[in-house]
């Protein structure tokens, strides 16, 4: 029994051996992800915040723009945002919005306590500027945003929502800020990991004046308009004065990784979700074959039509589908004819006319359309290699000229709008590869000049900003809300149009519904927004 | 050290009791059966804790003390006797089979083998047989039907697809909730890898389980989450266990020396639920026809009474590919276009099992193939195994085994995910629901020159089914290799010692491509491949001991350690732009990029035990704890104890009630905790590199930059383990003469503190916050009722086996404040799986119509049609009600027939297909189309979604009347409704399998070498009935897109379910 007694306190001083190796804290201390790192550089996180910004809030899919292009008659769609509606988890809000908060906003504040701590001023100042630019649209489509509760975590996991009076103060402070540090020495330069200006600090100077303006003309109702300050911002520049000082990105042609301008790539390469409203062809046709039709610009063709609007038909081709809204090669779909117009069911995808060259780096329209179909060709057109453009020069001069009508501020209002205009055929000459004719350009400029000049101030307020909405094509969100600021341009109404396609009884949105998945989570947030309630600059 | 006083104990009792000695008793133990020795009978001196246990050639030897005048021959599975010694020094002994049911034997954990009646929990034991020979490669689906509380759900009728089980509902709120896999002791890795989001493409990607041979399979035992045995598995037991054992990792000495068995089966399988399709109407709107997805258009000649058109323009893409054709084609219809895109699929099946050895040593080895073919073109599945077990008993009274196993598995698919996901170009995006008119036969599905997809619409909607299938698809291939070694020693009869390592190991490559010239990726063409190589090794020791202290009194108790580690490591490539048209490698393309990768490794150390006191021969106390200790959570809260208890109470025994009505009763009770541990990495936000957005419009690095953005999971540095806490009680009862059993058990769990992800807002800078919240509970009932209704004396009988499971499965609570959390997203916007406080789990949030107060439909005055509600609610549960099993046996002579019935009652399912059919107006349920349709519902206003009233106050009834095809297209309940019109009941009858097997008589096989043979006719899924779906769609609700996956009762354009028929041959010899 002795052997045996012995062979089992044997056996337990095996176990206690194995057993102890639990106590061994090595052992289990493998938790640590070997291929993902824990910190960043600041070279490194300013690419994607850029990225993120320019997708989340430009045309393609998942990109606010997509929605309100929609809302301002640039595009088309089929599907429910046919007639105004929205819903609060509607791809484009549940993509951007997610992406702006915890994506890019989140980013920004690394880069911001990381470029403090560092005294890298110069992309402090960046940072500074696109956080209060990206604030300042979110209060323009949402009326409200979390600013001052954002970005805590654990802390404060469920901030409420500032009202955009609040926050657009503080967006003016940011912008100021940002100045003064693009003025301090920066030990450590900004480079090409800046994909918008390839770190020219100047550029980025003018970019937060020109915002700061934008934002005080988004204000002019309100009390928040400050005219000795839009004045001094005036003065004291620099301000954008060529077009390679716009805020834009220029997508790549890579398909792998996918480096294409969004939109090319929803409407060349995967499912043509866009139709070209046809109110807007036919403002830039100058045609007049509605009765509801904006009788402005009758009679003056635009000569950018063929960099805008790729027709897919060649010759008056005939398609077989019961077509509704087709004008020679152009072919689209009404506003307000969902579930309505009987060539709802019917696939265009060959034969409707897409987003051209200007908008979405796509194909100039030469005329002979396409046989087959668009997606049959190999990188049509500028294959994706085009702008997202969120603040472009045009943008900054239809702004100086409007604050100038309107407000009396520093310039000709009249100067201002023929220099805005000149700089919306130059954006569309950046890229182009036949440029337009500057006997064309002279021609339109000329026309609606006539026009301009003899005008009254509430008439020279509906030029600026219909010819501002005219050039934004492709970026929409700042037409949405210049729009529902002036009520210009004067908008498409299926009513009155003698057309039995279009019908439409629902209210127009007055700002955006909030993503819903983030605020049934959040009990702080505020009630889902009723579409027809008014962001603060909203008074007229 | 309570385990470790007890020991001292019973060391110190068998030193007492073994002083006195007498004389000493041999003899031989063999079986009734078939005269064979027994090894390992328990030889007892009566009323002593004397005894030994026979060796391999069941021959024992005791020393009977002076006192000792009875023997008792005891082994789990055959009836116990008792033997007067009298004055008889050789007694051998011939034993029987128990059958009593109750004394079946169930491999607990780590291969402890215990009688069934002394668990005071549910434990099912499958023999192998039940899952062999029924036309059904997949071990799990030729389970389905046959065994109480278990949730099989099959995901597709793709060849090798996942299979999805749950045992009592879902624990985790967003983690795995499939039960552990554990073969031949060795936890077998479950996991479904999909390269690509199965949503919008990639295919019906199989899980791990696929790999295992139902043919090797000896026994399955399932060990249900909560029950005392499960526990013991320690943190992957949560959900429960299913033990498998392999013929050769339980390889014994075969009757003959040598044995070959054979077996060898053949089965043909079909498309099972093809809709009834209208051939009056072919494509257009209006009844006016056009090239459209949608039959909505004209009719056909012939099929109404008034004129109709008889010829079509060629469809454009045909006659852009060739331009010699004719313009125009007949208008006609094509009414079996859709049957015929279906193969007959083949099922081959072939196994070969060798055993062989002596009294001291032997091994079994098994090389089985299984070869499918599926019923959509160019699918398949392909399974070899090759696996060798051999056993040895050595002279220094050391047992010595091992297994070794290879596995090949490749699976080929055709491209999945929605037909609606942008660049998606799957096979099944237009199959079911072909326009009417449509030759799809006829047709050319390629143009000649460029090789491109054509189709009867653009290639932008869809690519042509035939082309995808031959052109697209993805593989796996998996091979896997197993080994496990086992060492035994005895020290004495009463103490033994056992330790076993095992070891696997896969490596698993996924590929999917896409030709250039269809419609997925821009048309461009693209391969993906995927690398996975998992290692697990897995050590237990243990220390088992019993002990007799007096006649009415014994015990068995064991402690163990076990050490786990697993590695997994991922890799994925991107290859885009195919430069030859014909070559599937990634280095025949334009240009390659890093997909992603993940590495993770984890170990997990465990000290458990476990000490089971028996009063007589019918009362059992086990008590069992485990306390382990993971490298995944954090360092303060890394070790966790988690303890269960059980009784089992025989009282018919105990109450000696010898009625012939009651033959045996059994009550049990148990009560356990588990704890479970988080996945690695979890503790840091890291920063990813090249991060990919939700939209993905724009990949990194961008134009040579690359990019970093900060995680958006918040860690908790406070996570601590997660706790299932689990009571169970139930009955097992034996009727008549055991001719009748009805066994039923009650649980109830609650889990609390599950680790998952809470959805923080983001505009908390994050996404996710990784902690403990939340509480998930589960109740249910489990009945098993077997019994045999006739037995006559002319050998014919009929036995009767149903099982009945109920389990609902409540999220009670997320943290404070949190209302909701997504388990997957799909679509923006579109149909959710959630878990909500107060919900069942998964539910379906979804996109709803406005309704009044009293819930009539809110009715658009300007189109006739429905108007959306601005906020999306719940429209459905995919956890079903009951399910219900019932296998009816007949014998007579050597024929068996048996037929398994299975009725699964409730479960919601959101289905794309039936949403498209109804849509397109491709069935017979929207033929009926020459008149106009009245919504019921009031007039509502849009804007405000309220009903309009009238002057009077009162709600204006609906009377705009709509066409048929405005019924299913637009704001209604097809094509673009809202998303509540898309879910259906999923109640389903189903004749799972009918197996006709004929027995030859060993008198006929005496004079031939075999020892046996059998043939078997069977038939799976026969008929079913899913009488909530709409009637004409013929629509098998019992699939799921998501595989294996926590996201369930989606189906997103699967691929159907099929039957099959077949013929399975088994001889020995």
């Amino acid at each position: 029994m002795k052997i045996i007694r012995q062979r089992i306190y044997n056996s337990f001083f095996l176990f206690a051996a194995i057993i102890g190796m639990s106590g061994c804290g090595d052992f289990l201390d493998i938790n640590t992800d070997p291929n993902n790192p824990l910190d960043s550089r600041l070279g490194l996180v300013l690419p994607t915040v850029e990225t993120v910004i320019f997708e989340a809030l430009g045309n393609g899919p998942g990109g606010m723009s997509d929605l309100t292009s929609q809302f301002v008659h640039h595009t088309a769609q089929r599907g429910p945002s046919n007639f105004y509606f929205m819903a609060g988890n509607e791809f484009n809000i549940a993509n951007a919005w997610p992406n702006l908060y915890s994506g890019a906003l989140m980013d920004i504040n690394i880069m911001i306590s990381k470029a403090t701590e560092r005294e890298s001023w110069h992309y402090l100042g960046i940072a500074q500027t696109l956080k209060a630019y990206t604030y300042s649209i979110m209060v323009d489509m949402w009326g409200k945003a979390a600013y001052f509760e954002f970005g805590q975590g654990v802390e404060n996991p469920f901030p409420g929502f500032d009202e955009g009076a609040v926050i657009y103060p503080e967006l003016q402070k940011l912008l100021a800020e940002a100045v003064v540090n693009f003025g301090k020495e920066s030990l450590e330069a900004v480079g090409t990991d800046d994909l918008v200006y390839g770190g020219d600090i100047a550029k980025w100077t003018k970019l937060a004046n020109a915002l700061r303006l934008k934002l005080y003309n988004q204000v002019q109702l309100t009390d928040q308009y400050d005219q000795a300050a839009v004045n001094a911002i005036i003065a004291a520049g620099p301000l954008p004065s060529a077009v390679t000082d716009g805020f834009k990105l220029l997508y790549g042609s890579s398909n792998n990784p996918e480096n294409r301008h969004p939109l090319f790539k929803q409407d060349y390469v995967d499912n043509n979700a866009n139709y070209i409203d046809p109110y807007f062809y036919l403002v830039m046709k100058g045609d007049n074959t509605l009765p509801s039709f904006n009788p402005l610009l009758l009679g003056i063709e635009d000569p950018r039509i063929p960099h805008y609007f790729y027709n897919q038909l060649a010759g008056d081709e005939p398609q077989n589908d019961a077509t509704t809204a087709r004008w020679g090669n152009f072919l689209s779909i009404w506003f307000a004819s969902y579930n309505i117009d009987p060539n709802e069911g019917f696939d265009q995808a060959q034969s409707q006319t897409l987003v051209g060259e200007y908008p979405a780096g796509g194909a100039y329209d030469d005329g002979k359309g396409v046989t087959g179909g668009v997606a049959d060709k190999q990188n049509p057109g500028l294959g994706g290699v085009g702008y997202q453009r969120l603040y472009p020069l045009f943008a900054h001069l239809y702004t100086r000229a409007e604050l100038a009508l309107m407000k009396g501020a520093s310039g000709d209002d009249a100067v201002l709008f023929e220099a805005a205009m000149r700089a919306s055929f130059d954006e569309v000459d950046q890229l182009a590869p036949i440029d337009l004719k500057d006997s064309l350009v002279d021609a339109y400029i000329g026309q609606v000049m006539a026009r301009y000049t003899p005008a009254n101030q509430a008439k020279r307020l509906e030029f600026i900003l219909t010819e501002k909405w005219i050039a934004s094509f492709g970026f929409s969100i700042d037409a949405y809300t210049d729009y529902r600021r002036t009520g210009y341009p004067i908008m498409f109404n299926p009513n009155t149009d003698n057309n039995p396609f279009t019908i439409l009884n629902r209210s127009y949105p007055l700002s955006l519904l909030y993503f819903t998945s983030d605020i049934v989570i959040n009990p702080n947030a505020d009630k889902q927004r009723d579409p027809t309630s008014r962001v603060f600059w909203d008074i007229n | 050290m309570r385990k470790f006083l007890l020991f001292s104990f019973v060391c110190l009792l068998q030193v007492g009791l073994a002083q006195a000695q007498e004389r000493t008793v041999s003899g031989k133990v063999t079986s009734a059966d078939d005269g064979s020795p027994l090894p390992g009978v328990n030889v007892v001196v009566k009323g002593t804790a004397t005894g030994t246990v026979t060796d391999v050639a069941g021959a024992y030897k005791l020393t009977v003390p002076a006192g000792g005048t009875t023997l008792v021959f005891s082994f789990i599975g055959l009836t116990s006797q008792e033997i007067e010694v009298g004055e008889r020094t050789t007694i051998d002994v011939s034993m029987g089979s128990d059958m009593k049911q109750l004394n079946e034997v169930v491999v607990t954990a780590a291969g402890i083998e215990r009688d069934k009646k002394s668990l005071g929990y549910r434990v099912e034991n499958v023999v192998g047989s039940k899952v062999q020979q029924v036309s059904e490669a997949d071990p799990l689906r030729a389970l389905q039907g046959k065994v109480a509380g278990v949730n099989i759900v099959s995901s597709s009728g793709v060849p090798g697809s996942a299979t999805r089980i749950t045992m009592r509902g879902n624990r985790s709120l967003l983690g795995n909730n499939q039960p552990l896999i554990v073969v031949d002791g060795i936890p077998y890795d479950n996991t479904q890898t999909n390269t690509s989001n199965q949503l919008t493409g990639g295919g019906a990607y199989g899980s791990g389980l696929a790999a295992i041979d139902p043919n090797n399979i000896e026994t399955m035992n399932i060990l249900p989450p909560g029950g005392a045995g499960a526990a013991l598995y320690g943190v992957r037991a949560a959900n429960g266990v299913i033990v498998i054992t392999t013929k050769t990792g339980t390889s014994r000495a075969s009757r003959k020396g040598l044995e070959i068995a054979v077996s060898s089966g053949y089965s043909m399988e079909k498309i099972s639920g093809l809709p009834d399709y209208q051939n009056t109407y072919g494509t257009g709107s209006g009844f006016v026809y056009s090239q459209v997805n949608g039959s909505w258009g004209a009719p056909f000649p012939g099929a109404v009474p008034y004129p109709t058109i008889t010829e079509i323009p060629l469809w454009t893409d045909i006659a852009a590919a060739f331009p010699d054709r004719s313009p125009t084609v007949p208008y006609k219809a094509y009414p079996n276009n859709i049957k015929d895109f279906f193969n007959t699929g083949h099922l081959w099946d072939n196994s070969i099992t060798l055993s062989g050895g002596n009294d001291k040593s032997n091994f079994t080895t098994t090389i089985s193939r299984t070869d499918q073919k599926g019923i959509v073109p160019e699918s398949g599945f392909e399974r070899t195994n090759i696996s060798i077990g051999a056993n040895s008993i050595l002279a220094n009274k050391v047992t010595i085994g091992g297994t070794m196993s290879f596995n090949n598995k490749v699976q080929t698919g055709p491209p999945g995910g929605a037909s609606n996901a942008i660049g998606n170009g799957s096979v099944f995006s237009r199959i079911m629901y072909l326009g009417r008119n449509w030759d799809l036969q006829g047709e050319p599905f390629e143009n000649p020159l460029s090789r491109q997809s054509v189709f009867f619409v653009a290639r932008t909607q869809s690519t042509n089914p035939y082309w995808s299938a031959k052109y697209d698809g993805f593989e796996t291939t998996e091979n896997r290799i197993t080994g496990n070694l086992n060492f035994g020693y005895d020290f004495t009869d009463w103490l033994n010692l056992s330790y076993r390592i095992g070891v696997t190991h896969f490596d698993q490559t996924n590929q999917e491509w896409y030709r250039p010239g269809g419609r997925a990726v821009g048309g461009v063409g693209q391969i993906t491949d995927d690398f996975v190589s998992f290692t697990e090794i897995e050590s237990f020791l243990m220390l088992n001991a019993s002990h007799q202290f007096t006649e009415d009194l014994s015990l068995k108790a064991f402690v163990a350690h076990n050490f786990n580690q697993r590695t997994r490591d991922q890799q994925s490539y991107i290859g885009t732009g195919l430069v030859d048209f014909s070559i599937i490698d990634i280095d025949n393309t334009t240009s390659v990029l890093n997909n992603g990768g993940i590495y993770t490794r984890r170990r997990l150390i465990g000290v458990l035990g476990e000490v089971q006191l028996q009063y007589k021969d019918y009362l059992f106390l086990t008590v069992n704890g485990r306390n382990d200790w993971s490298s995944t959570l954090p360092v303060a809260s890394r070790s966790f104890f988690y303890p269960a208890v059980s009784a089992s109470f025989i009282f018919t025994d105990a109450l000696q009630l010898d009625s012939r009505i009651l033959t045996s009763g059994k009550l049990r009770a148990g009560w356990t905790r588990v704890g479970n541990d988080a996945t690695p990495y979890l503790l840091n936000t890291i920063f990813a590199v090249n991060p990919l957005f939700v939209a993905q419009s724009v990949l990194f690095p961008f134009k040579g930059t690359a990019g970093t953005t900060k995680g958006d999971v918040v860690p908790d540095p406070d996570l601590t383990p997660e706790f299932t806490r689990t009571i169970e009680v139930g009955t097992d009862l034996q009727f008549l003469d055991n001719r009748a059993s009805l066994s039923v058990t009650a649980y109830q769990s609650l889990t609390t503190n599950g680790i998952a992800q809470q959805s923080y807002p983001s505009v908390s800078g994050y996404q996710n916050y990784l902690t403990n919240f939340g509480d998930v509970s589960n109740k249910g009932i489990e009945i098993t009722v077997g019994g045999t209704p006739v037995k006559l004396e002319n050998g014919f009988s009929w036995d009767i086996n149903a099982n009945f499971t109920h389990n609902r499965n409540v999220v009670k609570k997320l943290a404070d404040g949190v209302e909701e959390i997504v388990i997957q997203n799909l679509f923006s916007g579109g149909i959710t799986p959630v878990l909500r406080p107060g919900t069942e789990y998964g539910v379906l949030r979804g996109t709803v119509n406005a309704r009044d107060d009293e819930g009539n439909l809110l009715i658009d005055p300007a189109t006739g049609q429905l108007i959306r509600s601005l906020t999306p609610e719940i429209v459905g549960n995919p956890n079903p009600d009951f399910i219900a099993g019932l296998t009816n046996t007949f014998r007579y002579k050597g024929f068996t027939l048996s037929a398994v019935f299975n009725w699964r009652q409730g479960g919601d399912i959101y289905s794309t297909t039936i949403n498209n059919q109804l849509g397109r107006g491709v069935t017979k349920d929207t033929e009926q189309r020459e008149m106009n349709y009245v919504i019921p519902g009031v007039i509502g206003d849009v804007n405000s979604q309220q009903p309009v009233l009238d002057d009077e106050g009162n709600k204006i009834p609906n009377t705009i009347q709509v066409e048929m095809n405005d019924l299913y297209f637009g704001e209604t309940f097809g094509t673009n409704s809202a998303d509540e019109w898309s879910v259906f009941d999923a109640t389903v009858f189903r004749l799972q399998e009918v197996a006709l097997g004929y027995t030859l008589p060993k008198a006929i096989l005496a004079k031939t070498p075999f020892g046996s043979a059998t043939i078997t006719l069977t038939g799976r899924n026969l008929w079913y009935k899913a009488p909530n779906v709409p009637k004409h769609s013929k629509f098998d609700p019992e699939t799921s897109t998501f595989g294996a996956n926590n996201a369930q009762g989606f189906e997103f354009d699967n691929v159907p379910s099929v039957r099959r028929y077949g013929v399975n041959l088994r001889f020995t010899f």
